[in-house]
């Protein structure tokens, strides 16, 4: 009963109207942009053309909102202070961020669907005529799941960089690593997550920025190998989050200082 | 029942409590100590934010830190000035209760009870952005009465709060003390605590420096010499008839009055309102710099 209150208190503060507009807004802008490169790169395929993206719009909001919504879940309780009225309630505090963690992660699966509806439209017109719709939707959902966990550990971990590190991890670490040589590719999320969604090889309808997009989405392991990586990392940094939050003082930044 | 036994706290390499060793039962009790003498970090390790680097701290015979069960049974009011700016004062409490395990309807109904008790009833269904300081004040001690604690811990609970405001709390405080609640409020101003309770714990610079009635401690310093400052337009004169007093030992005079020692400020105190009403000294006004904390300190430091 407190867990579904603390499930939901959450995702209301995730979906206060004052956040959820912006992610509207950077939707809007992207179905502008995807209508831009359309017409600049006539699609020969529209499959190839949603690959692309895809690959370079919705999987790069879903950790992007991820890392701001992550930071929301305790972090932004240290920063703000309200911290102290959560921590000396008589719930154990490893449910508090397992709980809070699943409300944000379902923001970030309603935010990041926003975009893939919104791209989605921009290339089929009817967003669900789009026959990589609901795959994509899983891949998003358990991408929620693994970038929430492994950003809700950072920001346990770290105080004021944890900001900076998700953001530097979600658009930095998650571009340039798929990009690397070897098996470096599977130390990236977005790795499993195209394999999951199980999209296809998008060059040849996007131009260079379809070559990027395709490099980012090399399927370099089999989908179940990729929900098998996405579960186990879920599981183990949202493990951590409980251990750690538990174990460890958490006080109002001032405090902490 | 609240129990430290050597507890201290530290912070890197800075010291928050030092070695305290003391028990809170029934009753209030007040904190008392400078800012950074370590009644923050007191309450801290009582309410399980943080744990003793080394001793003991004890809520129940529990360890609080990350104790759910410790929590049931206690109410924290912290000095913090932060809440969840959007909501109102109602939906803050309300999303408190269910915090503390109350289902919808319970916690509707304990709400509505403990917005009544702080005497925000009128004005809790506005947004808390909008609140006064000492409309933040109750609201903070409406959640800390929720769960209706044995034991409730207010930090710096009257700062911000108007003289109607101060006393109903106060009035509040004894009618829970009265009930066999163990209250700890944390003050710096010791005219406020004064007011409050008699049993105090006197922390300074983390360590527990005394603990016990405030009026022995009381009596204790007022063995020694008590400043007391005079304003009046004429010093010389008004100067002229308190040397005359027995234990006014000495009088130095300053831009807008005099400053006296005396021996014995509690007989100091009874005689000056005779002098001033039936021999019609001009006296404006009159403090004394020795009846703070800071004072109190001094003396039991340096004696």
């Amino acid at each position: 009963m407190t867990e579904t209150f603390v499930f939901q208190s959450a995702l209301r503060d995730f979906l206060r109207a004052k956040r959820i507009l912006v992610w509207l807004f950077i939707s809007a802008v992207l179905y502008a942009l995807a209508r831009v490169f359309l017409s600049v790169n006539p699609p020969q395929e529209l499959d190839g053309a949603y690959a692309t993206l895809s690959t370079l719009f919705v999987f790069r909001v879903l950790p992007l909102a991820s890392a701001i919504f992550s930071s929301a879940v305790i972090g932004q309780e240290v920063e703000q202070k309200t911290i102290v009225y959560l921590l000396t309630r008589p719930i154990q505090r490893w449910k508090l961020v397992l709980f809070r963690m699943l409300g944000s992660a379902v923001a970030v699966i309603l935010v990041s669907a926003a975009t893939l509806l919104a791209v989605s439209a921009a290339v089929y017109h009817n967003p669900f005529a789009n026959p990589m719709l609901l795959k994509d939707l899983i891949a998003i959902l358990i991408g929620a799941l693994a970038y929430g966990s492994l950003f809700v550990f950072v920001t346990l971990l770290l105080n004021k960089a944890a900001m900076v590190v998700c953001l530097l991890f979600a658009f930095v670490w998650e571009t340039a690593v798929p990009l690397m040589p070897g098996s470096m590719s599977l130390l990236s999320i977005g790795t499993y997550l195209n394999a999951i969604a199980q999209h296809p090889s998008s060059s040849e309808s996007g131009g260079n920025l379809g070559n990027v997009a395709n490099s980012l989405a090399i399927n370099a392991v089999s989908p179940s190998n990729g929900w098998a990586a996405m579960i186990f990392a879920t599981v183990f940094f949202a493990g951590l989050c409980m251990f750690w939050f538990e174990k460890f003082e958490y006080l109002p930044r001032e405090d902490a200082e | 029942m609240i129990e430290l036994t050597s507890a201290s706290k530290w912070y890197g390499q800075v010291i928050g409590l030092n070695d305290v060793t003391c028990t809170i039962g029934p009753g209030v009790t007040a904190l008392l100590g400078m800012n950074g003498a370590g009644k923050s970090t007191l309450i801290k390790l009582v309410t399980g934010q943080i744990r003793p680097t080394t001793g003991e701290v004890l809520v129940n015979g529990e360890d609080p830190f990350a104790n759910p069960s410790v929590y049931r049974r206690l109410g924290y009011c912290p000095e913090i000035d932060n809440f969840y700016e959007w909501q109102t004062g109602r939906q803050f409490v309300y999303g408190m209760a269910r915090l503390s395990g109350f289902s919808h309807a319970d916690a509707n109904i304990r709400t509505q009870k403990v917005i009544e008790e702080v005497g925000m009833a009128d004005r809790c269904d506005k947004r808390i952005a909008g609140f006064s300081k000492g409309m933040r004040q109750r609201i903070k001690l409406a959640q800390a009465m929720l769960n209706e604690p044995d034991a409730i811990l207010l930090d710096e609970p009257l700062n911000g709060l108007d003289p109607v405001g101060r006393r109903e709390l106060m009035d509040l405080l004894h009618v829970l003390a009265e009930q066999g609640k163990s209250i700890l409020v944390s003050s710096h101003i010791l005219f406020e605590v004064e007011q409050m309770t008699r049993s105090i714990l006197l922390l300074h610079r983390g360590r527990l420096m005394a603990s016990g009635d405030l009026r022995v401690i009381r009596e204790l310093i007022d063995k020694y010499p008590h400043r007391v400052r005079i304003e009046t337009p004429e010093p010389r004169e008004v100067a002229r008839r308190l040397v005359a007093l027995p234990y006014v030992l000495s009088v130095q005079f300053d831009r807008d009055g005099l400053e006296l020692q005396t021996r014995e400020p509690s007989k100091f105190y009874d005689a000056l309102p005779n002098l001033v009403l039936d021999e019609n000294i001009p006296v404006t006004g009159f403090s004394s710099p020795d009846n703070n904390l800071e004072s109190i300190f001094r003396y039991l430091v340096n004696g």
